[in-house]
């Protein structure tokens, strides 16, 4: 099981490496796209700073200012996923294809031993493709998605691809923080 | 031979800027004019802390929801201690617990259970 465990953690660095370096030479190093970053991390701080000034005063045009800020910067945001989209789906295809393959490896065998006995609604991608009703057996998916969602996360924060906090912070102000959610699966 | 113009080149500041920052969260009440720096500390310490407790529950072995509450627990309280007690900074300043025991969350506790999962199944089956 060990050696398992250990082909999926190598499995999910290289998947990662490979999906950061073609999203590198599809989106993150091009003029448009950088650009673009620039722009929506300046209007980021500028909005954040505005806010924290308007935040004791009740001036309507202020306000009014606010929101013209706020409907440019998800105009720029509107205009990057727009810009990301096509390479991530093509990226998305790819990998999922990929993931299909490496799951037909490793159909029906468990990779690893749960130390604890997860909840009903886990238990369809624990037990994913499984004989028996041991739950604290694993399948290949459950440890490839937590390998990922570790790996993807860390090498966007180390290689400074990782959008920055403060657009995080508006972006959960205004649209309910959906966009990183289930970015694990890409 | 000189480089080229126009060619980018690696400042030393910005080449040793991880190791100051490094040397700056080892000691205790250091100045954080940048928060979102001492953030990237919380990051990169959540993700060491993760490393090391999923060891030792894989050792140990504790098993059960109780360790993963346990995880979460210490992992929010050492947060919270290192900057208030021991960077002495306000912790309203880097936005109250709840934003410090979420920064990071997600990677790190990915992190606890992949060394977890693994060392228990290796020592253990």
């Amino acid at each position: 099981m060990l050696s398992d465990c250990l082909l999926i953690i190598a499995i999910a660095v290289c998947t990662a490496l490979a999906g950061e370096g073609i999203t590198y030479l599809l989106v993150y190093r091009s003029e448009h796209y950088k650009r673009l970053k620039a722009e929506m991390d300046r209007k980021t701080k500028r909005l954040e700073k505005k806010k924290q000034e308007a935040n004791d005063l009740t001036d309507k045009n202020a306000k009014r200012r606010l929101e013209r800020d706020e409907e440019r910067l998800k105009a720029t945001n509107r205009d990057m996923s727009m810009f990301k989209m096509k390479s991530m789906f093509a990226i998305g295809l790819a990998f999922t294809a990929l993931l299909s393959t490496f799951n037909s490896i490793f159909d029906g065998r468990v990779v690893a031993k749960l130390p604890f006995h997860p909840i009903s609604f886990i238990q369809g991608l624990s037990h994913r493709n499984l004989a028996g009703d041991d739950m604290t057996d694993c399948s290949f998916i459950f440890l490839y998605i937590l390998c990922t969602m570790t790996i993807r996360q860390n090498l966007q924060k180390m290689l400074g691809f990782a959008p920055s906090r403060a657009m995080n912070r508006q972006q959960s102000n205004s649209w309910g923080g959906q966009n990183q959610q289930f970015n694990y699966f890409r | 031979m000189s480089s080229a113009p126009g060619k980018k080149v690696v400042s030393p500041d910005a080449e040793n800027s991880w190791t100051a920052t490094l040397g700056k969260a080892l000691r205790p009440g250091q100045d954080w004019p940048d928060k979102d720096e001492l953030l990237d500390v919380v990051y990169w310490g959540k993700q060491v802390l993760s490393l090391f407790v999923g060891i030792v529950f894989g050792v140990t072995p504790l098993y059960g929801i109780l360790a993963l509450i346990g995880y979460v627990a210490i992992s929010s309280v050492i947060a919270q201690h290192y900057v208030v007690k021991f960077q002495k900074v306000d912790e309203e300043e880097v936005g109250g617990f709840w934003e410090l025991a979420k920064e990071g969350f997600g990677a790190a506790f990915a992190t606890f259970m992949v060394t977890w999962i693994t060392i228990y199944t290796t020592l253990h089956h």
